[in-house]
């Protein structure tokens, strides 16, 4: 018999096993990557999913917070107070994906301020994050009003709203009915309409009551016009340089600038109705100019602020005299916290107050005056539909 | 038989050739499930990826269209990564809170019907905050 060394009887058996070794091996990094990525996946899903429902808790506090104190005016500690110095809520499914829990308490460090913490989950993956919330008081708490520590006006304990001009996109609606009736065109009662371009086609005189109506290009006043309730939404600019009415509460949303200057003379009801007299909105994502002698907002036969100016982050207002034509006089507010607002030449007079980021004031002569006191309450008072009354800083994974 | 030099035995050829013709069954089972493992791996993958953008591009609509109180009716569709898309409707979020919306948005594969793989709801606020 030879030794075992040199035998081969079962090398098969050896070669075989080693192979089905080698092939059980792959089979098995194979079949372990499987589930491996699919726990990744759903790993990563669930983590994002869950941050979505700490951010629904933060909404919803955010909102309910909102609504208390606009309902009530009230202070955050106040509130709080009420609620026994922190209040919780609980969100689970169906309502929303996800589960959250909310706590609103006073912020340990800054005075004034609250907290919000939202823990969100989505089955097992659990995100927690935080914001810092102040409540905004008055939009218009003094004549003049600067959000930027650099200029004169600042206040430290001001707390600005972030506003914007709304977007829209209405969808399909009809076009809008226009009576042509002795040199005006008329618009009315009409839900919602859109009208193909600027308006109107000359200088006619313009009426629109009590309708929804999207301008898909300029609207310009130059001759008399009669606002009663309505909202536009124009996709070009506005100039104003015509005499009007604004009845009841009148929006205009511009994704443009706005210009008023002379001979325009336009006011709301606060004349005759004083301080339960409507507002009137302006807002504006373009530049807002007012000059030459316009009259904006109630001058007669009382004087009252009832047209407010609000004005998104990429605009510039820049309120000035013409030479020719003398200087502005605007029963108004104008809100433009995030911008540069600049009075240029002489014998402006403003009576309400203005938010700006900084001011340039440059009378060459004479005066310019912004009165506030008499109209201080119904400043104090005016409210932007827009804007909430909590102002959250961007929130942090905790 | 067996001559001097070979290795294997007719019996030991057969057994072996049995035994890998088995396993190579059993390894092609095991690779076809694997397979669709690793399929449903990856959509489950593209599923959350498209979910969480559709989330994202509804957040920002929310940050660009909401700022007017109340949205019921409002809502829409897109398109998605991967030929996924994804419909969405908003509704006023609880009862009592002015400017909370609840948003749901379905994700939908790319099949002529569109069957739903993914839905979820959420809360937003609008652009005023």
């Amino acid at each position: 018999m030879r030794p075992w060394y040199v035998r081969d009887d079962g090398v098969a058996l050896i070669t075989v096993l080693a192979l089905l070794t080698l092939l059980l091996i792959m089979l098995g990094s194979v079949i372990s990557l499987a589930p491996t990525l699919l726990k990744r996946a759903n790993f990563e899903t669930d983590l994002a999913l869950a941050l979505y429902a700490a951010e629904s808790g933060l909404n919803h506090s955010l909102a309910e917070l909102d609504g208390a104190l606009r309902a009530e005016g009230q202070t955050l500690t106040n509130w709080l107070n009420e609620q026994g110095g922190r209040k919780t809520l609980v969100g689970d499914s169906p309502e929303i994906s996800g589960t959250y829990t909310a706590t609103i308490e006073a912020h340990p460090a800054i005075s004034g301020a609250s907290r919000v913490i939202s823990t969100g989950a989505f089955h097992d993956r659990t995100r927690v994050i935080s914001v810092t919330v102040r409540a905004r008081g008055a939009l218009f708490p003094e004549a003049v009003v600067a959000v930027n520590p650099a200029d004169i006006f600042y206040e430290p304990n001001y707390v600005a709203a972030k506003v914007r001009v709304p977007s829209w996109n209405l969808g399909e609606v009809d076009e809008c009915t226009v009576e042509s009736v002795s040199n005006t065109q008329r618009i009315q009662d009409q839900p919602v309409c859109e009208i193909d371009g600027s308006f109107p086609s000359s200088g006619q005189r313009v009426v629109i009551r009590n309708s929804v109506v999207h301008i898909k290009g300029d609207l310009y006043l130059a001759s008399e016009f009669t606002f009663e309730n309505v909202t536009l939404y124009i996709d070009g600019g506005v100039t104003i340089k015509g005499s009007g009415s604004l009845l009841g509460t009148n929006t205009l949303n511009i994704q443009g600038g706005l210009n008023i200057h002379a001979p325009a003379a336009f006011a709301g009801e606060g004349g005759t109705l004083g301080e339960i007299a409507p507002w009137n909105y302006f807002y504006v994502k373009g530049s807002l100019s007012l000059s030459g002698n316009a009259k904006i907002g109630s001058l007669s036969p009382t004087v009252m602020p009832d047209v407010l100016f609000v004005t998104e982050t990429l605009t510039t207002v820049i309120i000035e005299e013409d030479p020719l034509n003398g200087a502005v006089k605007c029963a108004c507010g104008i809100y433009s916290p995030a911008r540069n607002v600049s009075f240029n030449g002489n014998a402006f007079r403003m009576y309400g107050a203005v938010v700006g980021n900084t001011f340039n004031f440059n009378p060459q002569s004479g005066y310019q005056n912004i009165e506030y006191d008499a109209y201080a309450e119904r400043m104090q008072n005016v409210d932007l539909p827009h804007a909430s009354r909590v102002v959250p800083s961007d929130w942090t994974e905790e | 038989m067996r001559t001097r030099d070979e290795g294997f035995t007719l019996v030991e050829t057969v057994a072996s050739l049995a035994l890998l013709g088995i396993l190579s069954v059993i390894a092609y089972g095991i690779m076809q499930v694997t397979d669709q493992m690793m399929r449903y791996s990856s959509r489950q993958a593209d599923v959350g990826q498209v979910t969480r953008a559709a989330v994202e591009h509804i957040k920002e609509w929310s940050r660009q269209e909401l700022g007017i109180p109340g949205c019921d009716g409002a809502g829409g569709g897109f398109e998605l990564p991967h030929g996924y898309w994804a419909t969405y409707d908003c509704s006023s979020g609880e009862e009592g809170i002015a400017r909370l919306y609840k948003v749901d948005v379905h994700v939908r594969d790319a099949s002529p019907l569109g069957e739903v793989v993914a839905s979820h709801s959420f809360f937003v606020t609008g652009g005023g905050y």
